[in-house]
Formats: C-alpha cells, sequence, structure tokens
C-alpha cells in the first residue's frame, strides 16, 4: 500500500499541473472572459471568502491554538444553553391582574440562544412548510373561482420583509395591539398575546411559507400532468396518487425550499431585533440578537470582539453552507420530474362542492387575514397618532418621512444612496459573471459558479462579522498579512454598499443566467458567422435579448437592498450612516413613523415585485433565488 | 378481455362539439383502431373510455355494464401515453409492477408477475434501471407492460409510437401487436399515422371532426373508401375534380379539370356528372406514347429520388398538380430536366370515384 502513495501525490500534483495549463491556454484564447473571471474572484476573494475565512480561523485559534476555553465557557453558560430551561419565567401565563380583562400571555420555550436559534428554525420551517404545502395543492389541483385574484393576494407577504412585519405585528396582535384592546377585550374580557419565540415563529412563518408555495406550486404546475393520470389509470385513489406521484415528483422543491427557509428564519435578524427593541427579553436569545449586541457593546466598551463571536458566527456558516449544498442537490433532481417527452394536456382539478368550498375559503381567510395582520397593522399604525385611543387619524408621521434634514428623513436617503449604488455595481458585475458562466467552457467553472451563487445562503451577522475582523483592527488573528485600516465604524457607507453587492449578487446573476439559457448560443454564431466581432455580438445580440431579465434581476437586487438588515445593524454604529431598515430595528416607541417608512419600503417592494412578475413570468425561481 | 360499446357518445368542450354522437362495438380481443386528422376527435373518445373526460352525453358500456360515470381509477384499464408518463422516481421494476402494488398483490407475486412481463418487452437487465436511463424504445416497453401488468379489461394506447423514430415505429407496433394478441386483451389504438393503422389493427375506425366515418378491416379502409376523405386519408393520393362526358357499357370518359382524359369503369353509365378522382402515386406510369389511353400530362415540376423509385410531380395545364412514385425507367426519367413535357398513364379502373354527394361510384 505504501509503494501507492507516492504514485497519488503525483497523479495529485499533475492534475493540478494540468489545470493550470488548460488555464493558461484558455487564458490565451478568450482573454476577455478570464479578465472577468478574474476580476469577480478577486472581488469576492476579497469580500466574501477572505472575511469568512477570518470568521472561520477565528473560530478555530486563538493565539495559535484551539480555544477550548471559550467553547466550554459557551457550552456552559446557561444563556447559551438551557436544555431544562431553568431561565424560563414561563411558558403560557395567564395574568389576571388587570380588572378588566384576563391575559393570555403564550411565550414558548426558551431553551437559551443556542437551543432557541435551532428551535426558531425547525418551529418556521415546520410551520411554513404545513401551510405552503396545503395551499400550494389547493391552487394547484382544485378549481377555486377566484383563484387569480387569491395567487396574488398569496404573493403580498413577500412585499413585507418579516422584520417590518413585526411593527406592523405589535401594533394589531401586541400587548396592547388593536385586536387587543379593540375586539378581544371589550367582546370577551380576554388579551392573546404571543411573545418570545412564538411571537417570532408566527411573524417568520407568515412570510416565508410564501416562499415554500412557491417552490411547490410551480413544481406541482411543471409536472407532467400524464403521469397522474397514468396512476389513477393503474387504479390509484386520489390519495394514493397524491401520495406516490404528486409528492415525490415535488419533493426536491419542497426540499430546497425547506432548506432555504430553514437558513433564512435561523440567521433573521430583525425579527429578533424588533421583538427585543420592544422589550420582548426572550428574542433577545437568539444567536443572530445576541452577536448584534456584543457587537456594539464590545466595540463601543473595548473596541475589541470577543472570540465567542468567531464561534457562534461559525456555527451559523457552517451550517448555512452545507444547506446552500443541500439546496442545490435538489434543484438539480427538479429537473427530472421534466424528462418525458412534450406534455399531455392540463391537469384536470378536482371540482369540490359546495362544502369544501366553504371550508377551503375559510381556511384561505383565516391564512391571509394572519399573513396580512402585519401589513394592515403597519398601515393603520403609520395613518395614526401613537399610543392615542380611540384612533387618531393623522399624516403627521409621512410628513416627518420627508424631512431630509433631520432624522428620518436622512434614513431614506442613506437607504436610496446605498442601495442604488450596489445595484448599479450588481448589474455590471453580474451581467458579465452570468455570461461566462453560462456561456463559456471554463476550468474551475462550477467553483467560480458556486462563489457567486453562495451568498444567498451566507448569514448577513457574518459577513459584517468577518468585515469587521478583516478590517476593523481588533485582536483577531489576522489572516496572514492581510490586516487593512479600514474601520467599518468610520467607513460605513463604502462597507455597508460592498456588503450588498456581495449578498444581493446572487439574484441578478440568476435572472441573467436564466435569460441566457432562453437564448439559444447559435444566435450569437449567427451573428459572428455575419462577420459580427464579439464586442458587437454582444451589444447588437445579446443584450437586447436579455435586458428585460437585467432590468428584472436589478429590481430584485434593489427591493433586497433596500430591505436589508443584518449586515447593516452589525456594521453601522452611528445615526449618520443609518439606513431605514436600522432606525426600525432601533425603535424605541416611534411606531408611527416606523411603520410610515414601513409603508414606504412596501410600496417600492410591491411595485418592484410586481414589474418583476411581468418581465420575468417565473416567480419561484426569480424571488426566491433557488 | 372484454367487450366494449359506445352508444351515442358525444363530448363538447366548452363551444366546441368534439366527438358528434359516435357509435362504436368492439369485440372481445379485438385491437380497433381509431385514425384521423388531428382535432377529429379519437384522443377524446379514448380519454372518455378511460375515464378522464365525463362525455356531456352517451353511454360508455363495458361487459353490458354502463361505466360512463366510474372514475378512472375503478376501470381496470391499462393505458399508455404519448409520452410514456413513467414516474421518473420509480424504477423499471417499481414502474411496471405500481398497479399490482395498488391491488394489494403479495410482494412475491407481483415479483414474479413484473419479472414475466420484463422477459416479454424484453428488459432484462433494465430492471432496476429509472426510466431517465433507457431510450425511447425502452421506455415506451415500460409503459407498455406496466398498462399489461394489470391484466386490464381493456389496453388504450394513445399515439404510442409517435415520438419515436421510424424504425422503432415498426418494431414496436409489430411487438404491440403481438403481444396484445398474446395476453389475448382488447386494445383501442389512437393514431393518426395510417400506416400504423393498417398494420396493427384488426379493424379501423376512421374519424373526421367528431363523427366515425367509416369502420371496417384495414383491407377494406384501403381499397374500399367509403368517401373521398377516407380514401385522401389511407394511402398516398392525389385528389382531382372531373366531369363525365359520357359512358358506353358503364365505362365512362372523364374529362379532368387539366383537360386530359381518362377512362374508368363505374357502377353504372352516368352523363354530364362532376366527379372526384382519387389516384394512388403508385397508380400512374411513365408513359412515351402519346397513342396510349388514360393519359394525364403537363411540365415535370420536381423529382426527387427515393432508392426503388422516383416520386414525381407535375404541373397540369389548369395550375393542379400531380404526384406519382415511378420505378420503371428510372434512367430516362432522372436525366429529365425540370420544365419537360411529360405524361403519365393511369393504370385502368385504379381511381377511386366519388359523386358530388361523395357516394362511391366506382
Amino acid at each position: 500500500m505504501e509503494s501507492n502513495s507516492p504514485d497519488l501525490l503525483e497523479t495529485k500534483s499533475s492534475n493540478l499541473r494540468e489545470k493550470l495549463i488548460s488555464i493558461r491556454r484558455e487564458m490565451r484564447d478568450d482573454p476577455i472572459s478570464w479578465s472577468i473571471i478574474i476580476f469577480i474572484t478577486a472581488f469576492f476573494g476579497l469580500f466574501m471568502i477572505v472575511p469568512l475565512l477570518q470568521v472561520m480561523f477565528g473560530a478555530f485559534f486563538s493565539n495559535g491554538n484551539f480555544p477550548f476555553s471559550t467553547y466550554q465557557e459557551i457550552f456552559q453558560r446557561q444563556y447559551f444553553f438551557d436544555p431544562s430551561r431553568n431561565a424560563d419565567t414561563y411558558f403560557i401565563r395567564i395574568d389576571s391582574s388587570d380588572p378588566n380583562f384576563t391575559a393570555y400571555l403564550l411565550k414558548g420555550p426558551d431553551y437559551g440562544v443556542f437551543l432557541n436559534t435551532i428551535f426558531m428554525g425547525v418551529a418556521s420551517t415546520i410551520l411554513s412548510l404545513v401551510i405552503g404545502i396545503f395551499t400550494a395543492f389547493l391552487m394547484a389541483r382544485v378549481e377555486l373561482p377566484g383563484k387569480t385574484l387569491l395567487g396574488g393576494f398569496l404573493l403580498i407577504p413577500l412585499v413585507l420583509p418579516p422584520f417590518v412585519s413585526g411593527i406592523g405585528y405589535m401594533a394589531l396582535l401586541g400587548y396592547n395591539g388593536l385586536v387587543n384592546t379593540e375586539i378581544l377585550e371589550p367582546l370577551f374580557g380576554i388579551r392573546i398575546v404571543l411573545q418570545g419565540m412564538f411571537a417570532i415563529v408566527f411573524v417568520q412563518s407568515a412570510h416565508y411559507f410564501t416562499l415554500i408555495y412557491l417552490n411547490v406550486y410551480s413544481s406541482l404546475m411543471n409536472a407532467d400532468p400524464s403521469l397522474e393520470e397514468a396512476a389513477e389509470n393503474m387504479g390509484a385513489t386520489r390519495f394514493q396518487v397524491v401520495k406516490n406521484v404528486t409528492l415525490p415528483l415535488a419533493l426536491p422543491g419542497i426540499a430546497s425550499g425547506s432548506i432555504l427557509v430553514l437558513i433564512l428564519s435561523m440567521e433573521d435578524l430583525g425579527t429578533p431585533a424588533i421583538f427585543a427593541g420592544f422589550g420582548d427579553l426572550t428574542a433577545r436569545k437568539t444567536i443572530t440578537y445576541y452577536i448584534l449586541s456584543t457587537v456594539r457593546q464590545s466595540l463601543s466598551e473595548t473596541g475589541r470582539l470577543p472570540a465567542e463571536l468567531s464561534i457562534l458566527s461559525a456555527f451559523l456558516l457552517i451550517l448555512s453552507i452545507i444547506g446552500f449544498f443541500m439546496i442545490r442537490r435538489y434543484t438539480e433532481k427538479r429537473q427530472y420530474s421534466m424528462i418525458s417527452k412534450g406534455r399531455a394536456g392540463t391537469f384536470r382539478t378536482a371540482n369540490p362542492n359546495i362544502l369544501y368550498l366553504i371550508a377551503i375559503y375559510s381556511y384561505f381567510i383565516i391564512l391571509l387575514t394572519l399573513s396580512l395582520i402585519p401589513h394592515i397593522g403597519i398601515f393603520i399604525a403609520s395613518l395614526t397618532e401613537p399610543g392615542i385611543l380611540p384612533l387618531k387619524w393623522s399624516t403627521s408621521n409621512y410628513q416627518e418621512l420627508f424631512d431630509l434634514e433631520n432624522g428620518f428623513g436622512s434614513y431614506i436617503k442613506n437607504t436610496m444612496i446605498f442601495s442604488l449604488i450596489s445595484t448599479g455595481v450588481i448589474v455590471i458585475l453580474a451581467t458579465m459573471a452570468g455570461y461566462v458562466a453560462n456561456r463559456k467552457q471554463f476550468t474551475g467553472r462550477s467553483a467560480f459558479d458556486t462563489m457567486i451563487t453562495i451568498p444567498l445562503a451566507i448569514p448577513g451577522v457574518v459577513l459584517g462579522i468577518g468585515f469587521i475582523l478583516l478590517f476593523g483592527g481588533t485582536d483577531a488573528i489576522p489572516f496572514g498579512n492581510i490586516q487593512l485600516t479600514f474601520n467599518p465604524l468610520i467607513y460605513a457607507p463604502i462597507i455597508l454598499i460592498i456588503s450588498y453587492t456581495i449578498r444581493k449578487f446572487p439574484f441578478t446573476v440568476r435572472a441573467v443566467y436564466a435569460g441566457l439559457q432562453q437564448t439559444d448560443a447559435v444566435l450569437e454564431e449567427a451573428a459572428h458567422n455575419l462577420g459580427a466581432s464579439k464586442g458587437r455580438t454582444i451589444y447588437n445580440v445579446i443584450i437586447p435579448l436579455i435586458v428585460l431579465n437585467i432590468v428584472a434581476g436589478a429590481l430584485i437586487a434593489l427591493v433586497y437592498n433596500m430591505s436589508e438588515v443584518s449586515t447593516t445593524l452589525i456594521l453601522v454604529n452611528t445615526q449618520t450612516h443609518g439606513t431605514v431598515t436600522w432606525a426600525m430595528a432601533d425603535a424605541n416607541g416611534k411606531i408611527g413613523a416606523l411603520a410610515a417608512m414601513g409603508m414606504f419600503l412596501m410600496f417600492l417592494q410591491a411595485l418592484s415585485l410586481f414589474i418583476t412578475n411581468v418581465l420575468l413570468k417565473n416567480r419561484a425561481e426569480a424571488i426566491t433565488g433557488i | 378481455m372484454a367487450n366494449l360499446n359506445l352508444e351515442n357518445l358525444n363530448i363538447h368542450y366548452e363551444d366546441f362539439h368534439a366527438v358528434k354522437g359516435v357509435d362504436l362495438s368492439i369485440g372481445d380481443g379485438e385491437i380497433v383502431t381509431l385514425l384521423g386528422p388531428s382535432g377529429c376527435g379519437k384522443t377524446s373518445i379514448l380519454r372518455s373510455i378511460a375515464g378522464f373526460i365525463i362525455p356531456s352525453d352517451g353511454k360508455v358500456i363495458l361487459e353490458n355494464e354502463d361505466i360512463t360515470l366510474l372514475p378512472p381509477q375503478k376501470r381496470d384499464m391499462g393505458m399508455i401515453f404519448q409520452n410514456y408518463a413513467l414516474w421518473p422516481h420509480m424504477t423499471v421494476k417499481e414502474n411496471i409492477g405500481y398497479g399490482l402494488k395498488i391491488r394489494k398483490l403479495p410482494s412475491k407475486e407481483i415479483e414474479e408477475k413484473v419479472m414475466n412481463l420484463v422477459k416479454q418487452v424484453q428488459l432484462e437487465g433494465h430492471e432496476t434501471k429509472y426510466p431517465g436511463q433507457l431510450s425511447g424504445g425502452q421506455q415506451q416497453r415500460v409503459a407498455l407492460a406496466r398498462a399489461l401488468a394489470i391484466e386490464p379489461t381493456i389496453l388504450l394506447c394513445d399515439e404510442p409510437l409517435s415520438n419515436l423514430d421510424f424504425k422503432l415505429r415498426v418494431e414496436l407496433r409489430t411487438e404491440i401487436r403481438d403481444v396484445a394478441k398474446k395476453f389475448g386483451v382488447t386494445v383501442v389504438y389512437v393514431t393518426h399515422d395510417q400506416t400504423e393503422a393498417l398494420a396493427i389493427s384488426d379493424s379501423i375506425a376512421v374519424m373526421n371532426f367528431g363523427n366515425v366515418v367509416q369502420l371496417g378491416t384495414p383491407l377494406e379502409i384501403f381499397s374500399n373508401p367509403n368517401s373521398h376523405f377516407v380514401g385522401r386519408f389511407v394511402g398516398q393520393n392525389n385528389l382531382l375534380n372531373g366531369q363525365i362526358t359520357n359512358s358506353k357499357n358503364n365505362i365512362a370518359h372523364i374529362t379532368l379539370s387539366s383537360g386530359d382524359v381518362v377512362e374508368q369503369l363505374l357502377e353504372k353509365s352516368y352523363e354530364n356528372k362532376n366527379v372526384k378522382l382519387i389516384i394512388r402515386h403508385d397508380d400512374l406510369i411513365l408513359s412515351f406514347d402519346k397513342n396510349d389511353t388514360n393519359l394525364i400530362s403537363g411540365k415535370l415540376s420536381y423529382k426527387a429520388y427515393m432508392g426503388n423509385f422516383l416520386q414525381i410531380e407535375i404541373d397540369l395545364n389548369d395550375g393542379s398538380k400531380i404526384m406519382a412514385n415511378i420505378s420503371d425507367q428510372l434512367e430516362k426519367l432522372v436525366s429529365m430536366e425540370l420544365g419537360s413535357e411529360i405524361s403519365l398513364q393511369m393504370i385502368s379502373n385504379k381511381a377511386l370515384v366519388f359523386d358530388e354527394e361523395d357516394n362511391r361510384i366506382h
């Protein structure tokens, strides 16, 4: 056996050598593509890979050794791990202290920061899965009057990032929310309040179920109808058809959708931050919120990041990257539902009787009411003066919004500037990257493709920590010799724009890629054949053909930039650089003005999603990015 | 293994009347083909037999039992779909055995039956593969085995071979017929390919605009079409307009719209009657003798060498065209320039003649 190993080494090094040789040949043959590849790789290398390696490095090395004591500390602290719920004050509490009503406080479990985060992710995913799949089935396989309208309503949750929903949620369902004070208390003498993990899971699921719904719905609609007919023909009952054929075919869509929800809900900083801002102590006990509060505290006190932050960040990062590769595997599988040649006919939809119809519509009314509560809440809160009952309508919140000089106006100005610049950079880089990734065969192509799409899964908090570690000049161990003094606290706008660019890059790349996939390479060859140069072909043929996709991709990036929370919260430390989301998450009572800003975001998001939808016509992939 | 009757079957799609009161009786073990152009209602009939469409009027009767409203899963019919409809997440074996699993057969029995079918359709060695790993022909064999596994009362085939290349089509249609006869199963087969229909069927129902226009054996359909539509649809042929100028002893002189005159034996004598003639491509030969009878002349406008024959087209005087497959005197024809004057002779009494009411008069 031993004699084999030198051979093995030799093969490996000769493989590498062969690769290098082929890269050199490719560079000579196609210098333009390779300059793009090198430039984008350098950009991602410096602003994504190096910061993330820095985080990983900090999690595994402290002064050259594995930081055992830090791990020990984390696992022993009750604040992090509390499986027996010693710190838990209550799970559900009935409070009769007020003579006017009995309050039912549903807080849910508190197992400490680590387990809470896992609970939050898993619970939100399961809830989103159940609602998303059930809704997708109803929409795809049952004959429902007014289906188009329902489909439109189901997309509304998407126009509000979950953390903005938190504000609307407080306005309607909070302890002093309108539903409690105006409906439940006068009618039943009770108040029902979700708090802690339950509130976060509620808000997240009301948003994320749409991602599952869109994925499963498109799987169901893209499957070949005759596959279900063949099963019916073999004698399978309606239930057996679903179990043996429909579900297995939709499984890749379900799997990738649920992994995406798991990642997004675990790395969600905005929702816990909103509830924590309103004074919910359990909401503070999630990994993301812990990182945020520790960063703020330690930077202002000591100017250094404690080592435990690297470990917590690395945990989130590793989880997300594993999730990302699983999603990839499942989306590749998704295509197998279409191997048969052509499609025959359309799906036979069930025609429910009146009782079923009533049941189905009741379901939709409850679902839509619950998922739209945040939107209604924000709308009402934005038009009323806070804390005053009965409601007093006023437009003062909106006036404050457009006061550019002091306070809120400047947040909007910052948001627009950062988002627009970043979107501009994304459009240019993502178009080039999408083009080479789709059209060129080159060594390392799949690694390149992974690099430009993986930011989808990278938690914003972690990237923010990476930036601070890399540029901040803290006591974290520098990676190699790269340690620039580029203080994010001072240069926040530049760092923010870079982080937005990295994080929202995949959405535009996806859109461009999709456009190129529908555009046959033969069209380019035809132009070359008639004597057009490469540049001219791109200008005259490619760009006109995919311009709609580029616009749509740019809009998605813009929308997601404007509602970016995690990196912004981590990196922005002064009001001067605050964005809309930054101000919202720092909510200290000013619910009216925050709600007005929420309405502003909602409006922009709705507009952009509408345009994207019209342009791309392929909702699921464009919006969810998978 | 059953007989099937369709009684006054009507199918509407919103405003479109797809099937218009079709009556059809299919005997036990018979292979019946519904043949017709696309949109003629043949697939709609098949889907209503399978139970995927509920007809707006009429009955589907299986072994004296009205099954019109019976859900598809209770019909015990095997179906082969145009696009195979194999479940991509199941292996060949799982696909074939699915219907048996639904019927809760013991797994040992399922295994036996599946392996027997795998052998019948020559798929040994592919049992554990997924459909995506098979060629088109193999996929269609799996579909056939899957449909036969449940020992269906009726085997329904919806253009099963249309996605395959020519050679495979020929091979598989023979195979489907052999296997069906071996299992003794009643087959309803839908196709728009007339050669396929001729080769596979015991009888053919030719359809047009939602009606069955002729029902008969392949031989009857081919040699005795009852309307000019059936005549045109079955076989390669030309449709020419003409007028019977005079007849003697039932032999009519027909003047074609191009001015050429042909003789044809008819059922009786007619005078001054407008007719339609259908002349098959194979029933025309090359003629270089101006004194021959039944000559149709014009300018050569197209020729294509097809191996054992030459396909040519001729522009006639009135602008109409006629095509022929010529297998004699190929050398002369090959050297002939396009635009040259040329004459074809119709083999005597080979034309199919229809009167203005579309009644066959020969």
